[in-house]
């Protein structure tokens, strides 16, 4: 769960709250688009749910998850390349 | 003189970091992924028009960032080595200042770097923490708990440092207007890892650090024995 301050509306799930994933790694990104926070997930063995990357974008009146991997197994850690490199 | 110098290092670093953060936007995300079989280092590619790849585009067609999930998988892909314990894991993932290189660290002590341009070459350099001191011999794994890039350490335009809790850091500098570097990545594979040796630098460890971390100031702080 993704909080952007302890006002309980701005908060977002990045994952399933049925399933007991825990978020494992965060990394900023910034562009010309606003904020967003890309959020690796673990995996939960008990429901077999696999972890996955979440996109989430944080702008001044909403957070939300833009987008999301398909389940690809528990992230350890994620890196943002520098800006315009490819 | 250890800590006149680490002073110096980040003296430099309060600056470089300031703009690697102004700049930590880029266009692809590296994830180090742990799942059935070896660990993982996979890069995605981050599309920031949206619009005109919207057909590559997972969820909604949005002006943000999205994950190009044209293919099941990230491309390129590559295996990490197998952790020698179960518990192991992936513990810091970081992008070098240029964008060429990715430093990956293990709480197995081992630190690889990749080159993201050859990534499935495997990692350029490897390097391992935990000898010959353990500082804290009660922990099975002391493992690397951080990676930072700085800019303009010594001779070089950037170098690597890795933390561990084997209580020391070791720096591995990188010049990237190496000639020889650059040249020899236009020829083959086998002339590139030959030549590439050579100009590798080496990991230089210094002993003394106990903890360090970049404060949420942006400004590095370093703890010293």
């Amino acid at each position: 769960m993704i909080h952007r301050s302890l006002i309980d509306r701005d908060r977002v799930e990045v994952v399933d709250p049925a399933h007991k994933q825990h978020v494992s790694s965060l990394v900023w990104g910034s562009g010309p688009t606003g904020n967003t926070l890309f959020a690796g997930t673990m995996e939960d063995q008990a429901s077999g749910s696999n972890g996955h990357i979440a996109v989430v974008s944080l702008r001044t009146d909403l957070i939300t998850v833009m987008d999301r991997t398909q389940n690809i197994g528990e992230v350890d850690a994620l890196g943002i390349s520098p800006q315009g490199m490819s | 003189m250890l800590w006149e110098y680490l002073r110096k290092v980040c003296l430099r670093e309060c600056v470089s970091y300031s703009v690697s953060i102004k700049s930590s936007s880029g266009d692809r995300l590296a994830a180090c992924i742990r799942g059935q079989g070896l660990p993982s280092l996979e890069i995605y590619a981050l599309d920031n028009s949206g619009i005109q790849n919207s057909s590559k585009v997972s969820t909604r067609s949005s002006r943000h960032p999205s994950f190009d999930s044209s293919a099941s998988r990230a491309e390129p892909r590559i295996s990490l080595e197998a952790f020698d314990t179960p518990k192991a894991e992936v513990s810091s993932c970081k992008w070098s200042l240029c964008g060429t290189y990715i430093a990956v660290g293990r709480n197995d002590d081992r630190v690889d770097l990749f080159d993201s341009r050859f990534i499935k070459h495997g990692p350029v350099s490897r390097m391992f923490h935990g000898e010959p001191i353990k500082r804290t011999p009660w922990k099975s794994l002391w493992g690397i708990t951080g990676l930072e890039w700085v800019e303009g350490a010594g001779n070089a335009q950037q170098a690597l440092v890795s933390g561990g809790t084997d209580g020391q850091y070791y720096e591995l500098p990188i010049n990237t207007s190496d000639v020889r570097l650059q040249v020899v990545y236009d020829y083959g594979i086998y002339v590139m890892l030959t030549l590439f040796a050579t100009s590798l630098p080496k990991w230089r460890r210094t002993s003394g650090v106990s903890q360090w971390a970049i404060s949420a100031n942006d400004k590095p702080h370093w703890s010293c024995e």
